[in-house]
């Protein structure tokens, strides 16, 4: 049967004209391959963008391990083609296909994008398009795939609710397995598109945006959204997994045959984020605090690295040092590889007086390579506002202590653009960057290099900053060069981005219904890659929203009040927009909140979610900590 | 300990370029936990070295490298771990342990010999005159700038039989690349597309004024695929 409907003999003579072809045949380390006529159910599991930045997507590594393990389900994966690619493919009328058994996207039961962030729309329509499946939901037939989402990007589906059938909202480990019985059910019993998609809709965590309508006030202010099915809760509460131990993936890590992005096993360690920085978005929609256990943990690495061969371990999570037995669990790490020349990193991270430890700890089977902090603004002020509160002091002696335990190299990440953000905030970034360049000589290393690295705020929903203004360009452009201008040290180096691929995030990110024509448009006129600086192109995008008669500006750049329905307010992330409201006055009066987990629980909506245990029970030794991420230098 | 392992590549496989071959073995390695000699210092690697890397999209089952054990190991066990560890359509055919002071397989790859099925019927013709020419230089981009080779020098020997085309072109001092000239011959002839199966099947090294299969010495290696 494969031989029938596989294209890999169409694909394969385009292969010598493509760069990178290995990126296109699949057979990785621990890839499955099942005969689609063994299986009730077919999923293809895409990530809309190359494959050396899909591929270690963890999130589709996970479902595709959890529904390959099931004997009646098979799960392949895609991802988009490079330029020169897509013009062979179409060329010889080559649909998009996956990369396992090369089937046309077509052919599958279910197509399920992940949607990472929001620059990335354009691809899953060209995706589409190019599998000859009709790009709008509307205009697909009975016998088309079902077309889902997920993601972060998924908890506003508002502008792509033309073109998905129905979204994930949430945790996938245990949808899956219910969308995959639904659809097989549906299968079976001959029903039609709309009939299972009325029985999706009841799952939590689906939402299925066919089934709402918005309406709109008469100067263009959305009113709200509503349910126009009776399957359709009034509003879709978020899937959650309590017990990540009852999910220990991976437990045989796929190896890419070709170079990706992040070559290493990944490892979640937890969950969730109860830190309360209000720029992140990820940290308000994961709650709460789900660890891993360090048995567990180790479990996987143990067996991940004895399956895979991998040369490095991640342990991943929004805020990695923040586990309470972290050092106990790199220490172990370290010790199960001492004499193997594997190396461990920390992304996602945080290191102070503490940390320090930790990551001479972690370069014991390593090298000392580069530190990477995260402390988001210049000003102590500033991080008040956003909540990321650490002392310049606190920066300073970690970066002494670091340069005088043989670290020579530091980044740094900032943002501009921020609610309340003066010029005096923006030149306190060079001033902290010069302060820690400085603090390489104070602590006798001469070889000291530090990279700040700055670029503009994009609000985000589901986060205290939904409701604010984001910079025109042209300030953040200004804003941009007077940091450059202000750094002294010739020991730093000051990288920034801005301009116009925040404003498009921003416009995505908090985009209605009626911006997705604008995403179609900007599709037809030929944008891609849009996330990719060098596919990038602001004019299709311009030309694209003067088109659809849609101002930009009115998406990104007008505060909103409190009353003002929003797009995604009939999505419940776990946190409520109350709670958000007020976190967002503390803000502006320049006031910081108390992590849960060491602070008093501040009632924030999570256990609304349904959470057996305290949301906040994890121990007290973790309070010290700066943000920051570590790992080898690329 | 040094191994000479004799390893092949086809199918899907043959698109891996030779850096993400190198990691590809590398790794299946690590998973076999053959006992692989590291170099010391900074920043380890494995002691593996490979001969002459083979051009993406071409298939081969005389493909050459040679690796470091820190302990002894029977060449039959090498291979089946070895092999265990590979992707489908990567294949380690056999393994033979090196005396001390043999030559890399780097200074001693002089020349390889490859076999192009369904040669298209106008290559006789341009193959004749293609030999016939002294000299037919090319300028590539290389490192930044450019280099100009002598592609008609590189082409030791060709000859067409019925369909089968058969090139020994050399690897030192330059690589020769047989589409290269496929790519030249197909211009000559004002001819579309070109084969795309090419298979290399013999690495050779200069003896006298001739050429001797590099793995004669090692009869272990010599294992009919």
């Amino acid at each position: 049967m494969i031989e029938e409907i596989s294209v890999w003999s169409q694909i394969e003579p385009l292969l010598p004209r493509v760069r990178k072809p290995a990126q296109y045949i699949g057979g990785e380390w621990n890839a499955t391959i099942k005969d689609p006529a063994d299986v009730d159910l077919s999923w293809l599991l895409v990530f809309p963008d190359a494959y050396e930045v899909g591929f270690p997507n963890q999130g589709i590594h996970v479902l595709y391990e959890i529904l390959n393990e099931r004997h009646d389900v098979m799960a392949e994966r895609g991802y988009c083609p490079m330029p020169d690619m897509e013009v062979q493919m179409r060329a010889a009328a080559v649909p998009a296909f996956s990369i396992e058994n090369h089937l046309p996207a077509g052919f599958f039961d279910i197509i399920a994008f992940t949607l990472p962030q929001e620059n990335i729309y354009t691809n899953v329509l060209n995706f589409l398009d190019l599998a000859g499946i009709p790009i709008r939901s509307n205009e697909r037939h009975e016998g088309d795939p079902l077309v889902i989402a997920g993601g972060h990007a998924a908890f506003n589906p508002e502008p792509m609710s033309a073109h998905i059938d129905l979204f994930v909202i949430g945790d996938g480990e245990e949808v899956v397995h219910e969308i995959s019985d639904a659809v097989m059910q549906a299968k079976s019993s001959r029903a039609s598109k709309q009939q299972l998609l009325g029985s999706l809709a009841r799952i939590q965590g689906i939402y299925v945006p066919s089934f709402y309508e918005p309406e709109y006030l008469p100067d263009g202010r959305l009113r709200g959204t509503f349910p126009r099915h009776p399957a359709a809760p009034a509003r879709v509460t978020r899937a959650t997994v309590f017990d990540l131990d009852a999910y220990p993936y991976p437990k045989k890590p796929m190896v890419p045959l070709t170079d990706v992005v992040h070559d290493r096993l990944a490892v979640e360690i937890f969950r969730g984020c109860t830190r309360g920085c209000r720029f992140c978005q990820a940290g308000m929609i994961t709650r709460p605090v789900r660890e891993r256990s360090t048995e567990t943990v180790r479990t996987i690495i143990n067996d991940g690295l004895q399956e895979s061969g991998l040369p490095e371990v991640g342990l991943l999570s929004l805020s990695s040092a923040d586990h309470s037995e972290i050092l106990e669990l790199v220490g172990a790490v370290a010790d199960d590889n001492e004499a193997t020349n594997v190396s461990v990193s920390l992304p996602s991270t945080r290191v102070d007086a503490f940390n320090v430890t930790l990551a001479d700890e972690l370069s014991r089977t390593g090298r000392k390579t580069g530190l990477t902090f995260a402390p988001e603004a210049g000003t102590e002020r500033m991080r008040r506002v956003i909540n990321k509160t650490v002392t310049e002091e606190d920066m300073l002696a970690t970066a002494r202590a670091s340069f005088a335990g043989g670290w020579h190299h530091m980044k740094l990440y900032f943002m501009c653009g921020l609610p309340t953000e003066r010029d005096e905030d923006v030149v306190g970034i060079a001033d902290i960057a010069d302060k820690v360049a400085e603090q390489g000589k104070i602590a006798g290393n001469r070889n000291v290099k530090v990279t700040a690295s700055c670029g503009a705020f994009v609000p985000k929903p589901h986060t205290p900053f939904q409701w604010c203004a984001q910079d025109p360009i042209d300030e953040t452009e200004r804003k941009l060069r007077l940091l450059r201008s202000s750094v002294k040290s010739r020991k730093v180096k000051c990288r920034v981005h801005g301009g116009w691929a925040a404003q498009l995030e921003g416009f995505l990110s908090r985009g209605d219904r009626r911006i997705g024509p604008v995403i179609e448009e900007a599709w037809r006129l030929g944008a891609k890659f849009d996330q990719w600086g060098d596919h990038f192109d602001p004019s299709l995008w311009k030309q694209a929203a003067e088109t659809c008669g849609v101002d930009v500006s009115w998406y990104t750049q007008r505060e909103r009040d409190r009353r003002e329905a929003l797009p995604w307010d009939h999505i419940f992330a776990g946190v409520e927009k109350d709670w958000l409201w007020a976190d967002w006055e503390m803000a502006r009066a320049g006031r910081d909140l108390d992590d849960c987990r060491w602070g008093p629980c501040t009632d924030c909506g999570t256990h609304d979610l349904g959470t057996t245990t305290e949301c906040h029970e994890i121990s007290a030794d973790t309070k010290i900590a700066l943000p920051l991420v570590m790992g080898p230098q690329r | 300990m040094r191994y000479r392992v004799r390893w092949g590549k086809r199918g899907k496989m043959r698109f891996l370029s030779h850096h993400d071959e190198a990691s590809v073995i590398e790794r299946s390695i690590r998973r076999a936990s053959l006992p692989l000699a590291y170099t010391k210092g900074f920043s380890p690697h494995p002691k593996i070295a490979f001969g002459s890397g083979l051009p993406v999209g071409y298939r081969s089952d005389i493909e050459l490298l040679d690796l470091e054990l820190t302990e002894p190991l029977p060449s039959d066990e090498l291979v089946r771990r070895f092999d265990a560890g590979l992707p489908k359509d990567m294949v380690v055919h056999a393994a033979a342990q090196l005396p001390p002071g043999v030559t890399s397989l780097g200074a001693t790859i002089h020349a390889a010999d490859y076999h192009i099925a369904s040669a298209a019927p106008w290559l006789a013709e341009a193959l004749a005159g293609f030999m016939r020419l002294d000299t037919y230089l090319i300028t590539k981009p290389y490192k930044g700038g450019e280099r100009t080779d002598d592609l008609r020098a590189g082409v030791l020997d060709a000859s067409l039989a019925g369909n089968d085309l058969y090139m020994r072109c050399a690897i030192k001092p330059r690589s020769v690349r047989p589409l290269d000239v496929l790519d030249v011959m197909q211009e000559l002839a004002g001819e579309p597309g070109y084969p795309i199966e090419i298979e290399r099947t013999a690495l050779l090294t200069q003896q006298g004024d001739g050429f001797v299969e590099l793995d004669e010495n090692y009869k272990e290696l010599k294992v009919a695929s």
